[in-house]
């Protein structure tokens, strides 16, 4: 993983407040979308939970908005992969293959614990 | 070029044998080299994040300069493969830097409310190492001797201030779609995030490419590039004392040349190359997807580059003598073996998803040559540099005119990391990916630490099926040959090697 921040404080700041709900939320749908045993379902959930966050502008924009450059990255790389996930699901009445959006949330998750 | 034929033939058959066959018929065609000159050469790199060497290891500050940038690299190769003394060197080149930043400081160009394409020119950052009353003009006096004329200028300029950053992000196809959804046109208002991600998908806003998306903004490029080269970059320059602060980049360079060329010297500009390969020689397991680009906007892109490579290198050879042209475009192409993203070979670009991607870690430099891209860039000027400034072992044959040719490049002596070469480096296994062992072999996923961070593993198979490696010894010194660079479909790259001898630490 890519260093931390010389200073953690702003970004600490940020993910305490809106900006760090919304990519919290952005796992969170993750997570919904990738259980398993409920198909098509899982996707339906996890777009009532973004919708519920906000519009796509704002999500995107809370994740690349982190303070920590690599963090933003990596969380517009998740919300990226999300977005291409539940495309799929919604366009193709079929749950993808999670492995993309399965790393995606683990390096994200991993950032997140880091700069605690 | 010949060296290049053989990387690719060798890519092809990758043994041993051959390769040295290969090699030893190279080393053999290549022309012979000039001698150093007899004098000192002054070296001076002036540009923008190209010529700084932002992406490349080593770079550091806001102007994000590195010794493994093509013109200070290029003074190394010059200097240890070809032993010339090439001094005093001055490296005036600042990421983020305009034509107008030649001649003008930025306080200049704030006062003047400065745009290009509507993004105003800032001032730079508090501990910057170039002054905001300080032109990179002038940063060339403060950085050497302020009466100093140099024999070989390096530089770059010119992607800034077509803004092809900003072009860029418009291309990708999320970026479009969150573009459409905020305009929110039709579709469910119920659902937002069910309208965003089948835009994506679908790609609904590519069937629009023409309206909204990434063409007219890839042709928007070409009329950037003639505004470039052909209007003047700083419209209210009136009030800068400086004779050629208010022309075009030609005009720039014409001045530059004038008042820091020494006699007999060269300017070598250098071009841009095209950031992602042509989507044709796409794996197929990418999904017509590269770094979020589709196929057909990278295409509009690379054709866009091509463009602004042709008319660069137009504009420059029809200045003067004093003027080489290297293009970037052309090195990075390497005769079909693409070196730009998604191609199937050694990427010579650094990625905007860079450690996801490759392992490098230099998260804020996609988009940016990494180390490789910049030493292929270095061997090729100093390839010119050794033609226009060497002294020549023997006269030509005849006083009949000669065909022009590219000169060849100055090759480092540095590893390369392309397939064929030699490897010889430290590595670990990269427990808890175990080895596996075959009837005569063993294949272990090793981390090297000398090998750059793009090749976020190397492979290594021996011969020897009972190797004994543990957890508890797992470092060794391999010695072999790279025989295949293989990316993963999670974007990262892995070297594979064929050790022929390996010692246990």
């Amino acid at each position: 993983m890519p260093p931390l921040p010389d200073h953690l404080g702003p970004t600490r700041d940020y993910i305490a407040g809106d900006g760090g709900l919304l990519i919290t939320g952005l796992l969170e749908a993750a997570d919904q979308a990738l259980r398993e045993g409920e198909g098509m379902r899982s996707c339906e959930i996890a777009i009532d939970t973004l919708d519920g966050l906000g519009s796509p502008q704002e999500v995107f924009a809370a994740a690349q908005g982190l303070p920590d450059a690599a963090g933003a990255e990596i969380a517009v790389r998740h919300a990226s992969a999300l977005t291409t996930f539940l495309g799929t699901c919604v366009t193709q009445d079929t749950v993808p293959a999670p492995d993309e959006l399965t790393f995606t949330s683990t390096i994200l998750r991993r950032r997140l614990d880091a700069l605690e | 070029m010949i060296w290049r034929l053989a990387r690719r033939c060798s890519a092809l058959l990758a043994g041993p044998v051959l390769l040295v066959l290969i090699y030893a018929q190279m080393s053999a065609a290549l022309p012979a080299q000039a001698q150093p000159p007899e004098r000192s050469i002054a070296w001076l790199t002036l540009g923008d994040s190209y010529g700084a060497g932002e992406g490349a290891s080593g770079a550091t500050g806001h102007c994000q300069r590195s010794l493994n940038a093509a013109g200070p690299k290029a003074a190394t190769i010059l200097s240890e493969e070809a032993g010339w003394t090439i001094s005093p060197q001055t490296f005036a080149a600042c990421t983020g830097a305009y034509a107008a930043d030649i001649f003008s400081s930025r306080s200049e160009l704030t006062r003047a409310d400065y745009e290009i394409y509507g993004q105003a020119v800032g001032a730079y950052p508090e501990g910057a190492e170039i002054q905001n009353d300080e032109s990179l003009y002038d940063w060339v006096g403060t950085e050497g001797s302020p009466s100093q004329r140099f024999d070989v200028i390096v530089t770059s300029f010119g992607g800034n201030d077509v803004g092809f950053a900003d072009v860029v992000a418009g291309c990708t196809d999320i970026m479009r779609a969150l573009v459409r959804a905020g305009g929110a046109v039709g579709g469910s208002v119920a659902s937002p995030w069910t309208d965003f991600v089948t835009d994506v998908v679908t790609d609904r806003a590519a069937d629009r490419i023409d309206e909204e998306g990434c063409g007219p903004v890839a042709q928007e490029l070409e009329g950037r590039v003639a505004e470039l080269l052909n209007e003047p970059r700083m419209p209210a320059a009136g009030d800068s004392p400086r004779r050629g602060s208010a022309g075009n980049l030609v005009d720039f360079y014409r001045t530059v040349a004038d008042d820091l060329l020494a006699e007999d010297g060269v300017v070598v500009v250098l071009g841009y190359p095209r950031l992602t390969t042509p989507s044709e020689t796409w794996g197929r397991w990418r999904g017509d997807r590269c770094n979020m680009l589709s196929g057909e906007d990278a295409d509009r892109l690379g054709s866009a580059a091509e463009e602004f490579d042709r008319r660069l290198e137009d504009a420059i050879e029809s200045i003067d003598a004093r003027f080489e042209y290297v293009s970037r475009l052309v090195i990075f192409d390497d005769g079909g073996n693409y070196h730009s993203l998604c191609g199937r070979g050694v990427e010579w670009l650094n990625t905007p998803l860079l450690f996801l991607r490759d392992g490098t870690g230099r998260y804020q430099r996609g988009f940016h040559p990494n180390d490789l891209g910049y030493l292929a860039t270095a061997e090729a000027v100093a390839g010119v540099v050794q033609d226009r400034l060497g002294v020549a072992l023997q006269p030509p044959p005849s006083s009949d005119p000669q065909p022009t040719t590219t000169p060849a490049p100055v090759r480092s002596s540095e590893p390369h990391f392309d397939v064929g070469e030699e490897f010889d480096a430290e590595c670990t296994i990269a427990w808890p990916t175990a080895p596996a062992r075959g009837i005569d072999s063993i294949q272990m996923r090793t981390f090297c630490p000398s090998v750059p961070d793009q090749f976020l593993f190397v492979d290594v198979v021996y011969g020897d099926p009972d190797l004994d490696v543990s957890p508890s010894r797992a470092t060794m010194r391999v010695r072999g040959t790279i025989v295949d660079v293989v990316r993963s479909e999670y974007g990262f790259t892995v070297l594979a090697v064929e050790a022929q001898e390996i010692d246990l630490r």
